[in-house]
């Protein structure tokens, strides 16, 4: 019987505290790790691939007058970067920050403003500024007619099509 | 197999799928085909309902069994009418089904007819009567009225005999469930149980609002400890039902991260074990053996546990050639490190004592309960799902599986030890025979109607995932019977005839998993009795003090 007692006393003896001073001393976070969310909000085009894959259905969207914007509660967050990784334009970042309790709920509330574009014949506002300007990007014939057409909302160009423009 | 189909057909209509036999019967033919299916051999693993009441008015009850030895799937399949269904029970037939009927009486309203217990076991006391929540005319976000008389109904205890309760609160796990022990003196006589207090409506919540690919984060989260298995068998369940073909390099990722989670686990147990004996040195020393494991999957993935990689079609990350060697160094570590330990625990005396003959489970009552993993493998079954019917990449690595025939604590113990050491065997094998590619195939559609059953082997046994696919992009049902869900309904055998001081040890050799028992509540309970208070009310209660 003391044989297998003075094996365990040999086995804790052996190693010495493991446990570490943190929070006195930082710990450096797992090159993997997925922390708290960042946005670049020059680079959202508000299309929304984000709130249809998040598993927590915590990013929304919601349009005013003349602004689109996407909302993310993300003290609801489970880390998971799903979002990070459908996003065409690379806005949603993940950080190493993990260090996230607050007193107040709303530090972790996430807001960002798009601009809409008005359209040049109505003057309602339809795309997400950001969005128009990587659309002419992508445009292969940047003509002043081509750049003319993305600016001009659907219903006013199915108006000019009827009227034969 | 073929004597099976011949003596079914005769009764009920049959279709054979892939692994899948379908047998649609009528309700007032069930028993007798429950019982020729049992005398094939065949292995009761769950019963769960779909609600088609808007289709076609009818309530559609599946009994799921398994052919091990066939490596066949049986769904045994009847329609009852969804204003009043009801059908003969089978509980007597088999025991194990005792808890699977009461849940369809809770969540479907289906009556079984002759049911030896038919109390309410899932929903809260305080809830309605004739509401069933995963009805699917049933909003899952739809609060009701809380019931005015809500009554416990629990199991009188007879002449000179006296009830210890242990719970709600469980002590020496640290969650919630309430076994009342019925005793004779020292002696258990009786056992009644109350659980799914943490049951939170998850499978409600999936079916009515996430689509295919938000579910493997919600379904990781149904286990603390092995969640890693609830995400794989549901994705497995979907490509399956789906017909998505993974690449084989995920497949070798998943069983990796399978048996990493069930070292960790295991010793987690072995650890916990050993401080309800009251011997905390080899809980500390067991604790931090498994420390590596958890910071070689956080090192991974990112996480130390719910690694949130799992997704259908495949896994998110892939393993790099250093973090291979960085694992193989882990291992080799952990090895030794478990070997040293399980010479302490098997040696001691005092744990000898403690554990021998101890809450024994006979294989005859292991075999009437289904119970599953090392639980069964304690008790003389020879049952693995890694080698019965292999998933991920199990097919391709060879491995024995441990039994004692014994029965009792002591067992299991050796079994969940020896196992930790099979584990490291598989993990280096799969090191090295994993092959370069994707670790992620794109799918497109997916059809609706179509079912998908899978197993895992978890650390506490089968689990198994169902999902009948939806016309809207995700599942029209989910279902998920966790392991402890069939081993619990064992304990009734194990505690009955050991002694009180006995009852925290056989209770915690099951290793229980709660919240994978109750895995879905489906609303906050607002009883009278508890509120929330907020900071500024209780500095007023302060002060009136």
């Amino acid at each position: 019987m003391l044989k297998s007692k003075i094996k365990a006393l040999l086995l804790s003896s052996r190693h010495r505290k493991i446990t570490r001073p943190y929070p006195f001393v930082p710990v450096k976070p797992p090159e993997n790790l997925r922390g708290k969310l960042q946005i670049l909000k020059n680079k959202c085009i508000g299309c929304g691939n984000c709130v249809r894959t998040c598993p927590s259905r915590l990013i929304k969207i919601e349009n005013t007058s003349d602004e689109r914007i996407v909302k993310f509660s993300s003290g609801r967050c489970i880390y998971c970067g799903r979002c990070a990784s459908s996003c065409p334009e690379r806005a949603i970042q993940i950080t190493h920050e993990f260090e996230l309790a607050t007193e107040n709920k709303e530090d972790l509330e996430i807001e960002v403003r798009l601009k809409m574009f008005k359209c040049l014949q109505c003057g309602k506002p339809f795309i997400v500024e950001n969005m128009l300007t990587r659309q002419i990007e992508k445009l292969s014939d940047k003509s002043e007619e081509q750049i003319r057409k993305l600016m001009t909302c659907s219903e006013c160009k199915r108006k000019m099509q009827q009227r034969g423009d | 197999m073929n004597s099976l189909n011949d003596k079914i057909s005769s009764l009920a209509k049959v279709e054979k799928e892939a692994e899948n036999l379908v047998v649609f019967s009528e309700a007032s033919q069930i028993r007798e085909i429950v019982r020729l299916i049992i005398l094939q051999g065949a292995r009761f693993i769950h019963l769960t309902a779909i609600d088609f009441s808007e289709q076609r008015q009818k309530i559609q009850l599946n009994y799921f069994f398994l052919l091990l030895k066939e490596r066949i799937n049986i769904i045994l399949k009847t329609e009852l009418d969804s204003a009043s269904p009801s059908v003969s029970s089978i509980s007597d037939i088999i025991p194990g089904a005792i808890w699977a009927e009461r849940e369809c009486m809770d969540l479907f309203g289906v009556n079984f007819l002759g049911h030896p217990d038919p109390r309410r076991l899932v929903l809260p006391d305080d809830w309605p009567e004739d509401l069933y929540p995963l009805r699917k005319n049933f909003s899952y976000d739809f609060k009701p009225p809380v019931k005015s008389e809500a009554s416990v109904e629990l199991k009188k205890p007879g002449e000179g005999r006296t009830v210890i309760p242990l719970g709600p609160f469980y002590p020496s796990l640290e969650e919630p469930a309430y076994f009342r022990l019925i005793v004779d003196g020292e002696e258990i006589v009786d056992f009644d149980y109350r659980g799914f207090y943490v049951h939170r409506g998850i499978e409600k919540l999936a079916e009515s609002v996430l689509n295919y690919q938000q579910i493997p984060f919600l379904a990781e989260r149904i286990c603390g400890i092995c969640g890693f298995v609830h995400s794989t068998a549901y994705c497995q369940a979907v490509e399956r039902a789906g017909k998505i073909d993974v690449p084989e390099r995920a497949k070798f990722i998943r069983t990796i991260f399978l048996e990493l989670e069930r070292i960790h686990s295991h010793l987690l147990w072995a650890g916990l074990a050993a401080h309800i004996v009251g011997f905390d040195t080899l809980f500390m020393q067991a604790w931090r053996i498994r420390e590596p494991v958890m910071q070689l999957c956080e090192m991974i993935t990112g996480n130390r546990k719910t690694y949130g990689i799992n997704i259908v079609g495949g896994v998110t990350i892939d393993i790099l050639p250093q973090q291979m060697k960085d694992m193989e160094g882990v291992i080799n570590q952990i090895e030794k490190e478990v070997r040293e330990l399980r010479e302490i625990i098997l040696n001691d005396e005092v744990i000898q004592l403690r554990f021998q003959k101890v809450g024994a489970l006979p294989e005859e009552e292991a075999k009437n309960f289904y119970v599953g993993g090392p639980v069964a493998r304690a008790s003389g079954v020879e049952i693995d799902i890694r080698l019965n019917f292999p998933y991920a990449a199990y097919s391709e690595i060879g491995f024995r599986m441990p039994i004692r025939k014994e029965g009792d604590v002591w067992a299991r113990t050796i079994v969940r030890l020896e196992e930790i050491l099979i584990s490291i065997g598989i993990l280096r094998e799969t090191v090295k025979k994993i092959p370069e590619g994707p670790t992620f195939i794109k799918f497109t559609k997916i059809e609706p109607w179509q079912e998908g059953i899978s197993y895992v082997e978890a650390p506490r046994g089968q689990l198994f995932h169902y999902v009948m696919t939806g016309p809207d992009g995700k599942p029209y049902r989910w279902s998920v019977r966790a392991p402890s869900y069939q081993n619990y309904q064992a304990l009734s055998v194990l505690l009955k005839g050991g002694s009180i001081a006995d009852a925290p040890l056989i209770i915690a050799s099951i290793d229980p998993c709660f919240s994978c028992t109750e895995r879905f509540e489906t609303v906050d309970i607002k009883s009278k009795i508890f509120r929330t208070y907020t900071a500024e009310e209780l500095r007023k209660c302060l002060k009136a003090k």
